[in-house]
């Protein structure tokens, strides 16, 4: 606060050297009336006050004038640069914004997710190379996307093609702005982001007498009713399902054989209709079968 | 004569390393801007004003709504297991950051957009290998942009075996965070672009100054003024409800 007091007791003193109309001007410009621009404002004499005297002029001796020292500009911030600002030109260890945790003190919903630091990355390459795991997984076991899996490997390929061909890496980037960011082994992120493709909200006006149920809404958005295709997706899951069970079994008992019936293309099946169903099969060599169904219900 | 980029009187926030900006956010500190006794337009413009020297502030407005995009995306969650989504109007600045010189900057390799710009130029910048001088180039999802060391503002000369010396520029510190959708590897300083920023739980994935209040307010503003005509391939575009018929 000393420092404060030294630079406006300069101010004072040359209050009354400034004109009128540069303090007016300021003002507009400032919106804010400032401590030494005051008196000179209330002061309501018409006389125009002496000019100002340069720093420069001072060849010529007036021990009477007062020394113009140019007023401060911008006092507060050059105050804050020094006193809190400096915290944000010596920490570089940590993370280090405005609002504590958020960057932005008008916008606390932006709150910046550190990124993934080298040596994980290195283990995912690793990962990936040699043990050959899936991206899936890697992306389970950390925690990121498969967008962001893909991305790393990506980068890491390049970085191995770059020390292939002999250019130096940034390590000292690399780890004092980590260090800044606060990068850590793990996110939290979901693997996929998929945005479902809505469309805009339909509106209908209805009377208020009619009711409007589910199926008016479905003729509207010109689709079947959910009820229809839930019953759809049951009935193909109830098909699946018995495939191996519902299938009768079948007792095929050999009767007899003609020499004479041979065929060498056709197999001939006998089906009666009606209470007693036989059905009988003539193969291509000639013998005959009956088959018997064994219903399984 | 027109004010300096960070003039204190005009008190807009920049995306910008200097100083100066970083004492106008810590002035500004958690007040909005005043909406008591301003009519609803004077709000959207304040907002819009306040968005825009963030957002694109090296933007021409002409150039500004051709990013634009009028229709945000809209998010059908029922769920109440997840924590509530932000408004939609975050990503009302989302188009824009796929631009080249926004994706240096997110990257934490320039010390303001408008340095961004210059690198990319001046051809440090490489997309997938090759070089692209073109600050509005949209890079694709998957898009490696690789920009040269040298170029970086806290890289300086003597080479040591570890690569170059890093010497750290004052107040950058607070400015140091990088978005969900790029991932960077500061080795070879090159970032790949992974996807569009989308709305997330609880947070705001787009670095922004301004809470989405002021992005609605900025959205609106824009929407009633840009209205982008429907091409003709996109009108025989078939909706959604279409595609689930079950004749």
């Amino acid at each position: 606060m000393r420092m404060i007091s030294i630079t406006l007791k300069q101010t004072s003193i040359s209050t009354s050297v400034y004109t009128r109309k540069q303090l007016l001007c300021s003002l507009c410009y400032n919106h804010k009336r400032t401590y030494h621009s005051t008196p000179a404002l209330l002061n309501k004499d018409e006389t125009p006050p002496p000019p100002i005297e340069e720093k420069e002029n001072a060849d010529t001796p007036q021990p009477e004038a007062p020394k113009v020292s140019k007023r401060i500009r911008r006092p507060k911030y050059k105050l804050w640069l020094v006193n809190e600002g400096k915290n944000f030109t010596n920490i570089y260890d940590k993370p280090n914004y405005l609002g504590g945790s958020i960057p932005f003190p008008m916008n606390p919903l932006f709150k910046p997710q550190p990124p993934l630091n080298d040596r994980t990355k290195e283990e995912i390459w690793l990962k990936f190379t040699q043990e050959g795991q899936i991206p899936r997984k890697i992306g389970i076991d950390y925690g990121i996307s498969l967008k962001r899996v893909e991305a790393i490997l990506k980068l890491k390929k390049l970085e191995k093609d770059m020390v292939g061909k002999g250019i130096t890496l940034q390590q000292n980037l690399c780890e004092k702005i980590e260090k800044m960011l606060g990068a850590r082994s793990f996110c939290v992120e979901p693997l996929t982001d998929t945005l479902p493709n809505v469309g805009k909200p339909n509106f209908e006006t209805v009377d208020e007498n009619r009711d409007f149920s589910e199926k008016d809404a479905a003729k509207l958005l010109r689709r079947p009713t959910l009820a229809k295709i839930r019953e759809k997706e049951s009935k193909e899951e109830f098909f699946s399902l018995d495939e191996n069970s519902t299938k009768d079994k079948q007792m095929i008992t050999l009767v007899g054989r003609d020499e004479r019936e041979t065929n060498q293309r056709f197999q001939f099946k006998f089906k009666t209709i009606g209470k007693d169903q036989n059905v009988i099969l003539r193969d291509r060599d000639g013998s005959l079968y009956k088959i018997k169904k064994e219903l399984i219900r | 004569m027109r004010k300096p980029k960070d003039s204190f009187s005009r008190g807009l926030i920049r995306m910008s390393w200097s100083k100066k900006n970083l004492f106008i956010i810590h002035q500004r500190g958690d007040r909005l801007p005043r909406s008591q006794n301003r009519t609803l337009f004077q709000q959207k413009w304040q907002a819009k004003k306040d968005t825009r020297a963030y957002h694109g502030a090296q933007l021409n407005e002409q150039q500004f709504r051709r990013l634009f995009e009028p229709k945000l995306p809209t998010s059908n969650i029922k769920d109440q297991k997840e924590e509530k989504h932000p408004s939609v109007s975050v990503l009302t600045y989302a188009s824009l950051e796929r631009r080249l010189d926004f994706i240096v900057f997110r990257s934490c390799f320039a010390s303001s957009i408008w340095a961004a710009r210059q690198i990319i130029i001046h051809g440090k910048v490489n997309v997938n290998g090759k070089k692209v001088s073109v600050p509005s180039h949209l890079a694709k999802d998957g898009d490696i942009i690789s920009i040269n060391p040298l170029a970086v503002p806290y890289l300086t000369e003597p080479m040591t075996p570890k690569g170059l010396t890093f010497k750290p520029i004052p107040y950058m510190q607070p400015f140091l965070f990088i978005p969900e959708y790029l991932e960077v590897n500061f080795n070879t300083c090159s970032t790949v672009f992974l996807r569009n920023p989308i709305s997330r739980p609880g947070r705001s994935e787009i670095p922004s100054p301004f809470p989405p209040g002021i992005h609605s307010l900025a959205h609106e503003y824009y929407v009633e003024r840009i209205k982008k005509k429907k091409g003709k391939r996109t009108r025989r575009l078939v909706p959604v409800e279409e595609n689930f018929r079950i004749d």
